[in-house]
């Protein structure tokens, strides 16, 4: 970094200061785009939920017209608004919204882990992402060390080993424990009302009814007044602030969805979610969602070979081609003659004992793979 | 970010030694021991090429720098039926005919073991005088020859010396070292002192390319397949600075780093980490190359009535710098190794060398643009029965990104295409692993047409009979993100604020105090 660059850098943080003791307020303030064409309780909805929003602090600028998501887009791209909310998103597959409510019971925070979108076509493996997803969610709003636990519904329990294979991988989770007298990591109805954990994992239909449930139980169903709506897109490709509310939303959850993704603009979630997949990854997520996710229809058990006895073997045969090669190995083991496949530095080679080399290449010369 | 160590050039020459696939490749020794009236060693004579011949091979001129990869996948399959516009200088290098490369290695012995005949020595001498980058003085030594042809003669009869023939004629010989020391038998000392040669010529043509002070070269890295020592200690060493005296890289240390054909990816990892943390601002990576593998396929190109490709002795030096901020930077985080537990199937070799590490990185098979593991060309190893060895490799990679999903099954013929290389280099086994690209790979990063490329080494460690695995590292280098640029690097405006946030509070403090 040259001089001139620091020099810049200080001077703009005196403008800052500046700036922060002429209006009293000293944070950077980031721009929250509203694109929410088609609510059902109508634009003055949306223009009191942005004066909530100034009350609190914040900045929320309405986008209006047909074409709502391309200006939203184009916005965001262009960095007019940093962070935006809206309905109806098209997130791509593998982006799932981690939702934010208030429970019931002693009226604590819970992180809902996901509300719309599809994390994985498996509903196993979108779990276990939704967990992944549930925790960058509530680290980047500021919640250091967030418990998990996983809703009592449909593959929990496969997700619950999935998630401890994770955390074994070195993957840290702070799971939570069930306040129900036999514990556990898998979460009763009773858990959901109470708060237990931090995030709650479930596949994102369930998170869609529990956030909807949540949100409007107060007014009767119709209007959702409680807590910050469904929450950020959170994905590994994506980066951008993009939070849902519904055509149900009230005034209140939207200015709470504003707050929401300043909250999380202001922590970084893009690099935390760096930060996050990066260490899933290294603890072995992709092996664990392979290993997870439900076999597909057709895939056929080949007759194993038994190896034959295991010799020392100093003999090579190059020129066979790379993805036949498992297969020469076989088809040398059904000869009974003890072989290895290797890749060397001169490309793929089988390898046998110098007394067997003559007789394996007969066989795979009969046999055409050389 | 940044403070990477970059790729700041490389070299690569040849030098064209028929005579020497005759004496001193292993197939060829071998033969005449086990079976000295065969039809191969009767054939093998006609199957030679000329000088001439050999620079206008096209993958002799990729080598060098005259043609590029692309220009040789243009052309079609076979090569060594074709001639090429070929020219002795190359932007990387240059092609040395056997008569200036035997000076050479006597211009590289300090232990007068090499004597050659007058008239070839003077001869030879005033072409090595003309040479822009050996020179008078260097040349110097070659006068001193008085030796006659049966003196000569005499030596290798009566005294186990080596010859050194040109053209068929005898012209020298080289000494034994020691009367009872097998490592520093005649032939030893002959592949000891062809390997310095050629090192040396390389060094000397990387200083060249890349216009650096020799004496800012701080460290030198030999990383060839042979072994200099004696008898109570093998592979004592130590190439690398007996070369670096050679090249004049006075303020030069170094040491031999070993691992069969992955020689070269450790040793530049080992450069690379070096410049990295500090120690060294300047490090040369480089290798000469070896005897014993010339002619290696001969028995299959003779008895497939073509010419003996593997007639050249490789060399090739890279030189690695602090960053300056423009050459590509070799991304040291990201390295894949294999390891004592990875296994030996094409899978788990692949995997543990090319994924593991994309994986860590957060980058997509397709997020490298062009991968050279080992660049064999193929002109040699298919008509021996060991396909085109590249390929093989790009085949595996394109495998694997079908089952993770990142390639679909029928996109692996663009994929090996795309993100592949033709292979040129000669089959030293250390010469062509991942190596031969980096003079290209900087050059297109530096014209912006690609962004990021993977060096991959791969090594077969059973060949020396102490364990039965495979061995292989990888790294990434990727064009200069301007990162490393400056001293203060490393500051950010948080730290910024923080530092004004005190000043503040020491302003507010002391008018409290007042």
């Amino acid at each position: 970094m040259s001089e001139q660059k620091i020099k810049e850098m200080i001077a703009k943080t005196f403008i800052d200061i500046a700036d922060g003791i002429e209006s009293g307020d000293y944070g950077k303030k980031f721009t929250i785009g509203i694109a929410a064409d088609g609510s059902e309780h109508g634009e003055e909805n949306l223009l009191q939920a942005i004066k909530l929003a100034e009350a609190k602090g914040l900045k929320a600028v309405l986008i209006q017209g047909e074409d709502a998501h391309d200006e939203m887009e184009k916005r965001l791209e262009a960095g007019e608004i940093d962070g935006a909310v809206t309905m109806h998103y098209p997130f791509p597959i593998g982006v799932s919204t981690v939702g934010k409510v208030v429970t019931p019971a002693e009226g604590k925070t819970m992180y809902l882990a996901t509300t719309t979108g599809t994390a994985d076509t498996d509903r196993v493996c979108a779990m276990i992402k939704n967990a992944v997803y549930g925790i960058i969610a509530a680290k980047a709003d500021g919640v250091e060390n967030p418990t998990v636990g996983i809703a009592n519904i449909d593959g929990a329990r496969q997700c619950e080993k999935a998630l401890s294979k994770l955390a074994e991988g070195g993957y840290p989770i702070n799971f939570a424990q069930s306040k129900r007298a036999d514990g556990g990591i898998v979460m009763r109805g009773n858990d959901l009302l109470q708060g237990t954990p931090d995030v709650m994992v479930m596949d994102s239909l369930t998170g869609n009814l529990m956030v909807k449930i949540f949100s409007s139980y107060t007014t009767g169903g119709g209007y959702e007044a409680l807590g910050w709506g469904y929450g950020p897109g959170v994905g590994e490709d994506f980066d951008k602030t993009i939070m849902i509310i519904s055509r149900a939303s009230g005034a209140p959850l939207i200015a709470g969805a504003v707050e929401y993704a300043a909250n999380l603009l202001k922590n970084g979630m893009n690099r935390i979610a760096k930060e996050e997949f990066k260490k899933a990854k290294k603890a072995g997520l992709d092996q664990i969602l392979k290993e997870f996710s439900a076999p597909k229809a057709g895939a056929a058990d080949e007759g194993e070979v038994e190896a034959p006895p295991k010799e020392i073997v100093t003999a090579q045969i190059p020129g066979i081609e790379v993805m036949d090669l498992e297969d020469a190995v076989m088809a040398l083991w059904r000869e009974k003659i003890y072989a290895e496949s290797g890749m060397g530095c001169t490309g793929p080679i089988v390898r046998i004992s110098e007394e067997n080399k003559e007789r394996a290449i007969e066989i795979l010369t009969e046999k055409q793979y050389i | 970010m940044g403070g990477y160590a970059v790729l700041k050039g490389s070299s690569y020459t040849l030098a064209i030694t028929p005579d020497m696939v005759l004496r001193s490749g292993t197939t060829q020794t071998t033969e005449k021991a086990v079976n000295p009236e065969s039809e191969y060693l009767k054939e093998l004579p006609k199957h030679l090429r000329s000088y001439e011949d050999a620079v206008s091979y096209l993958p002799n001129q990729v080598y060098i720098g005259n043609k590029t990869p692309e220009d040789l996948a243009a052309e079609e399959f076979p090569w060594y039926d074709k001639k090429t516009e070929g020219k002795r200088e190359g932007k990387y290098g240059e092609i040395m005919p056997q008569d200036e490369f035997i000076g050479l290695i006597q211009i590289c012995d300090v232990f007068d073991l090499v004597k050659l005949e007058k008239a070839f020595a003077k001869e030879t001498g005033k072409k090595l005088a003309a040479h822009g980058l050996i020179g008078v003085e260097r040349a110097a030594i070659l006068d001193k020859n008085e030796d006659t042809q049966e003196e000569i003669a005499k030596l290798v009869k009566e005294e186990h010396a080596e010859p050194l023939y040109h053209d068929g004629k005898l012209v020298g010989a080289v000494k034994r070292a020691h009367d009872i020391d097998v490592n520093l038998s005649a032939h030893v000392m002959l592949e000891n002192l062809v390997t310095k040669a050629s090192s040396v010529l390389s060094l000397l043509h990387l200083v060249k390319t890349t216009g650096i002070d020799p004496s800012e070269i701080e460290y030198v890295i030999d990383c060839c397949e042979e072994a200099c020592g004696d008898m109570n200690q093998r592979g004592g060493g130590n190439f690398a600075k007996a070369a670096a005296e050679v090249a004049g890289l006075v303020n030069a240390t170094g040491s031999d780093a070993r691992g069969f054909c992955a020689g070269p990816a450790h040793a530049l990892l080992n450069a690379a980490s070096l410049v990295k943390a500090g120690t060294f601002k300047a490090v040369a990576v480089t290798a000469g190359g070896c005897t014993a593998k010339l002619g290696m396929n001969g028995k299959d190109h003779v008895k497939k009535d073509m010419p003996i490709l593997e007639d050249a002795i490789a060399g090739f030096s890279v030189l690695i710098t602090a960053d300056d901020g423009v050459s590509p930077q070799i991304r040291t985080d990201i390295v894949g190794k294999h390891t004592v537990g990875t296994g030996s199937s094409p899978q788990a070799v692949i995997g543990s060398l090319v994924t593991n590490p994309l994986d860590e990185a957060g980058l997509k098979l397709t997020d490298i643009d062009k991968f050279s593991p080992e660049m064999q060309n193929p002109d040699i190893t298919k008509p021996a029965g060991a396909g085109d060895v590249p390929e093989a490799n790009y085949k595996m990679i394109a495998a694997l990104g079908v089952k993770r999903g990142e390639i679909e099954r029928k996109a692996i013929p663009q994929f090996v295409k795309d993100h592949g290389l033709t292979g040129w280099a000669p089959t030293q086994g250390h010469i062509p692993s991942g190596v031969p690209y980096l003079g290209f790979a900087r050059e297109d990063m530096l014209a912006g047409k690609i962004k990021r490329a993977m060096i991959i080494g791969k090594g077969s460690l059973f060949l020396g009979r102490m364990t039965n695995l495979f061995d292989g590292v990888s790294f990434v280098i990727e064009a200069n993100d301007g990162s490393g640029a400056g001293e203060t690097a490393g500051i950010d405006e948080g730290r910024i604020k923080e530092l004004i946030g005190e000043a503040m509070r020491e302003f507010a403090g002391s008018l409290l105090s007042k």
